[in-house]
C-alpha cells in the first residue's frame, strides 16, 4: 500500500492557523464571560444566603421602610444604601440599634415592577448587597 | 417445614384473623344508622330551596337572552369593527357574574374580545375550550349552548355560554361566548341562606362533577368517581339526587371541620341552565351548631407582625426546606392554636398549612371568599410588595364557619416564596352573622362595568363628569364610584371630591397599606376585588370597605366603593 499525501501550501498553513487563533479566541471570551457571569451570581448568592446584616425592604405608599432583623455585623452597621432600578442609590444613617430606616418619598412616582437592592455599608467602610427582590409598586 | 414453624404459621394466622374479625366488629358497632326526618323539617327546608331555584333559573334565562341578543347585534359584523367591542364590554356589564365575553371565528379561534390578557387570552391565538357544530347550534334553537365546568381561556373555572353568529348572507360565521363564575353566582346566595335559615347549597351537573360548594376544596370533584364520596349513604343518596328532577334524602358526610362524620339532610331541584346542561341545586342543614367556647382572643396587628417576622428570621437562618418542615409541624414553635405559620409560593401553590396537611403541593390560586375577592391573587400581590397586612372573608370555626373578617400579614422570604399569619378580626361589621348583600355585590360589579362602557363609549371627561355628578345615571344609593390615572392622579372621587387632582400614590391606611397602588394594580392585572380596612381593628372607629377595579383603557384605572361598616 502506497500512503499519499499532499503538502500543503503556505498560504493554506496561514488559512488553518488563522481559523485555529480565531476559534481559540472564541472559546477563550466565552469561558471569560461564563465564568465571570457564574462567578458574580455565585458571589450575590452566596452573599445573599448568608447576609452580615438580614433586612426586608417593604413599600408604603411613597415610602421604604428597611426593616432590620439580625446579623453578625449588625453592630457594625453604619448605613444603608436603597436602589431602585432606573433610579439613583439613597443612602440613609442607621441610629445604634434601630429595627428599621424609612426611605421617606424615595418611591414618588415609581410604578410597574423593579428590582430594589439594599446595601450596607459598614463602619469599616465595607459595602455588602444584603438584598435583592423585585418590589411591585403597582 | 418442622413442627414449630407449622406451629407458628398457624398462630400468626389465628391472630391475623382476630385482627381483621375485630376491626369488622368494632366498625359495624359504630356504623351508624340515618333517623328519619321530619316532615315539617324536610317542608321548611323546600321553602328555602325554591326561591333559589327560581331566583337562579331566572337569572340564567336573564344571561341567555342577553347573549343570544348580542350574538344578533355581531351579526354581519367583522372582528375589527369598534362596534364589536363596544358590545361585548356592554354584555359583560350587564351579566354580573361573567369573567369576559370573546367573539370566536368559525375555526374556533379568539377574534375579538372584552380584554386581551397575554398568551391564553391573545387575539387571534387563543382557542375556545369546547369546539361546537352548526348543528349544536341548531338544535339548541333560541337557547344558548352551556358548557360543562371546566378551565376557561384566562384560567379561572367555570362555565360557558355560547351562541351562534352568522354573516350577511345568514352563513354561520362562528360564535359569542361569555364565561360565567360560578362561584359569583351561588356564593351570595348561600351566605344569604346560611345567615337567614342555617342551610347552604352545593351544585352538581348530571354527572356528578360539583360545579358549587362553600368549601372551595370540593369544586370539581366528582360525586360518582372520587374515593372522597364513597359512603354508601351518600352513593345512595347521590344515585337519587342525579335520577329524580326533585326530592330529599340523607346521608352520611363529614362536618365543615372534616373531623366528625354526621347525618345531613337534604332536599333539590333541577335547573336546566341553557342547552345541554342540567344542575342539581342541593340544598343541605350540614352546618354545625354555634361553638359553646369562646373564640380564641384576637391577636393585635403587632403581634401577627412579630411572629411572621420570627418565621421568616427563621427561614433565612436555617433554609427553605429546614423552615418548611418547621411551619409544617402542628405541634411545632410555629403554630399556637389559631395562630400559625402558612407558605405559599408566589404562584399560589401550598407549601406550608399545619393543620391541613393534605393541601400541601396543590395551587389555591382561584380560591374566593364570598365577596369573590381571590384571597391567594391579593395575598402574593402584598408579597411583592415586600410585604405587608391583607384582609379578606374565611370561615370561622368559631363561629359557625361563618364567613368573617380575617387579618393576616404576609412577608416574602424571597422572590419566589412568602410566609404569613392570620388571626379573625372580633366586632367586625361581619361578626355575628353578618354578611354582605349579594344584590349590592352584583350593584358594584354593575356599576364598574358601566363605568368601563361609558368610558369606551362617551370618553374618561364624560365619565368623571358623570362621577362627580351625585344626579347622574351612573350613581347608585350606596356605593361611590372613583376614576385614578395609572400615575396615581385622582381624576374623580365621589367619596372624597377634595381628592381630586391630586395625586394620591403614597397614601396609605393606617395599617400601611398602599392604597391606590393597590387600585392601580389590581387593574393593570384585569381587574378585580379587594377589602380597605382603615383604622384600628376590632374598635368602632373602623371603616370596612369593599373595592372593585378595572381598567378603562391603558391609563385609566375605574372602581367603586361598597362601605360595609
Amino acid at each position: 500500500m502506497v500512503i499519499r499525501y499532499k503538502k500543503k501550501t503556505p498560504g493554506q498553513i496561514r488559512f488553518i492557523m488563522v481559523v485555529f487563533l480565531i476559534a481559540a479566541v472564541i472559546m477563550i471570551l466565552v469561558g471569560a464571560l461564563s465564568g465571570l457571569l457564574f462567578g458574580a451570581n455565585y458571589i450575590v448568592d452566596q452573599s445573599l444566603s448568608d447576609p452580615d446584616v438580614l433586612v426586608n425592604p417593604s413599600l408604603a405608599g411613597n415610602d421604604i421602610v428597611v426593616t432590620i432583623y439580625e446579623g453578625r455585623r449588625i453592630s457594625e452597621l453604619e448605613q444603608i444604601s436603597v436602589e431602585i432600578e432606573g433610579y439613583a442609590p439613597v443612602v440613609m444613617n442607621v441610629q445604634k440599634g434601630a429595627s428599621e430606616v424609612v426611605f421617606t418619598g424615595i418611591a414618588v412616582q415609581i410604578t410597574e415592577t423593579r428590582t430594589v437592592g439594599v446595601r450596607g455599608i459598614f463602619t469599616d467602610g465595607t459595602v455588602k448587597l444584603l438584598k435583592i427582590v423585585e418590589l411591585k409598586f403597582t | 417445614m418442622t413442627r414449630n414453624q407449622v406451629m407458628m404459621i398457624g398462630v400468626a394466622g389465628i391472630l391475623l384473623i382476630l385482627i381483621i374479625t375485630s376491626g369488622c366488629i368494632a366498625f359495624a358497632g359504630n356504623t351508624p344508622e340515618l333517623q328519619p326526618v321530619s316532615d315539617e323539617h324536610t317542608r321548611e327546608m323546600q321553602a328555602a330551596l325554591y326561591p333559589v331555584i327560581y331566583l337562579i333559573t331566572d337569572e340564567m334565562d336573564d344571561a341567555c337572552s342577553l347573549v343570544m341578543k348580542t350574538a344578533r347585534e355581531l351579526d354581519g359584523k367583522e372582528a375589527n369593527d369598534p362596534d364589536v367591542r363596544l358590545a361585548l364590554v356592554k354584555l359583560r356589564r350587564d351579566i354580573p357574574s361573567s369573567f369576559e365575553a370573546g367573539l370566536f371565528d368559525a375555526d374556533d379561534t379568539l377574534i375579538a374580545s372584552t380584554e386581551d390578557l397575554g398568551a391564553t387570552m391573545e387575539i387571534g391565538a387563543g382557542k375556545a375550550t369546547h369546539h361546537y357544530t352548526e348543528e349544536d347550534f341548531k338544535a339548541a334553537g333560541s337557547r344558548c349552548i352551556v358548557s360543562g365546568y371546566t378551565t376557561l381561556l384566562h384560567g379561572d373555572n367555570g362555565f360557558t355560554f355560547t351562541a351562534p353568529v352568522y354573516d350577511d348572507d345568514g352563513k354561520y360565521n362562528g360564535n359569542l361566548r361569555v364565561g360565567i363564575d360560578t362561584w359569583a353566582l351561588f356564593a351570595g346566595i348561600n351566605e344569604y341562606l346560611r345567615n337567614e335559615y342555617g342551610y347552604t347549597i352545593w351544585v352538581t351537573q348530571e354527572n356528578g362533577l360539583v360545579i358549587y360548594d362553600p368549601d372551595s376544596q370540593e369544586i370539581g370533584e366528582n360525586l360518582i368517581s372520587d374515593t372522597l364520596y364513597q359512603i354508601p349513604s351518600l352513593q345512595s343518596a347521590v344515585k337519587k339526587i342525579l335520577t329524580d328532577p326533585s326530592g330529599n334524602a340523607s346521608y352520611f358526610f363529614h362536618d365543615p371541620t372534616w373531623v366528625n362524620f354526621v347525618q345531613t339532610n337534604t332536599v333539590w331541584g333541577t335547573v336546566s341552565p341553557g342547552y345541554g346542561m342540567t344542575w342539581k341545586i342541593v340544598l343541605s342543614d350540614n352546618v354545625p351548631e354555634k361553638t359553646s367556647g369562646d373564640p380564641e382572643e384576637m391577636r393585635t396587628p403587632e403581634e401577627l407582625k412579630a411572629f411572621v417576622e420570627e418565621a421568616y428570621v427563621y427561614a433565612q437562618k436555617e433554609g427553605k426546606e429546614k423552615a418548611l418542615a418547621a411551619f409544617n409541624d402542628p405541634r411545632g414553635e410555629f403554630s399556637d392554636g389559631e395562630l400559625y405559620i402558612f407558605a405559599y409560593d408566589m404562584d399560589g401553590v401550598t407549601m406550608a398549612l399545619p393543620y391541613q396537611p393534605g393541601l400541601i403541593g396543590t395551587s389555591r390560586w382561584f380560591i374566593e371568599d364570598p365577596s369573590g375577592v381571590k384571597i391567594m391573587q391579593r395575598m402574593v400581590s402584598r408579597a411583592q410588595q415586600g410585604g405587608g397586612y391583607l384582609c379578606y372573608l374565611y370561615p370561622n370555626p368559631d363561629h359557625n364557619y361563618a364567613q368573617e373578617y380575617k387579618l393576616s400579614y404576609l412577608m416574602p422570604v424571597d422572590d419566589t416564596w412568602f410566609i404569613g399569619a392570620g388571626s379573625y378580626i372580633q366586632n367586625s361589621p361581619l361578626s355575628n352573622s353578618e354578611y354582605i348583600d349579594w344584590q349590592a355585590r352584583e350593584d358594584l360589579t354593575y356599576q364598574v362595568r358601566n363605568m368601563q362602557y361609558i368610558a369606551a363609549t362617551e370618553g374618561i371627561p364624560s365619565l368623571t363628569a358623570m362621577i362627580k355628578d351625585p344626579t347622574s345615571s351612573l350613581q347608585i344609593d350606596g356605593l361611590y364610584p372613583f376614576a385614578v390615572a395609572e400615575n396615581g392622579t385622582v381624576l374623580a372621587c365621589s367619596l372624597k371630591p377634595w381628592l381630586d387632582g391630586t395625586n394620591q400614590l403614597g397614601r396609605t391606611t393606617a395599617l400601611g397599606v398602599s392604597l391606590f397602588r393597590e387600585m392601580i394594580s389590581t387593574a393593570r392585572e384585569g381587574g378585580g376585588v379587594f377589602y380597605c380596612l382603615d383604622g384600628d381593628p376590632g374598635s368602632s372607629d373602623a371603616q370596612y370597605m369593599l373595592i372593585y377595579v378595572e381598567p378603562a383603557g391603558a391609563s385609566v384605572c375605574v372602581g367603586s366603593m361598597l362601605i360595609i361598616g
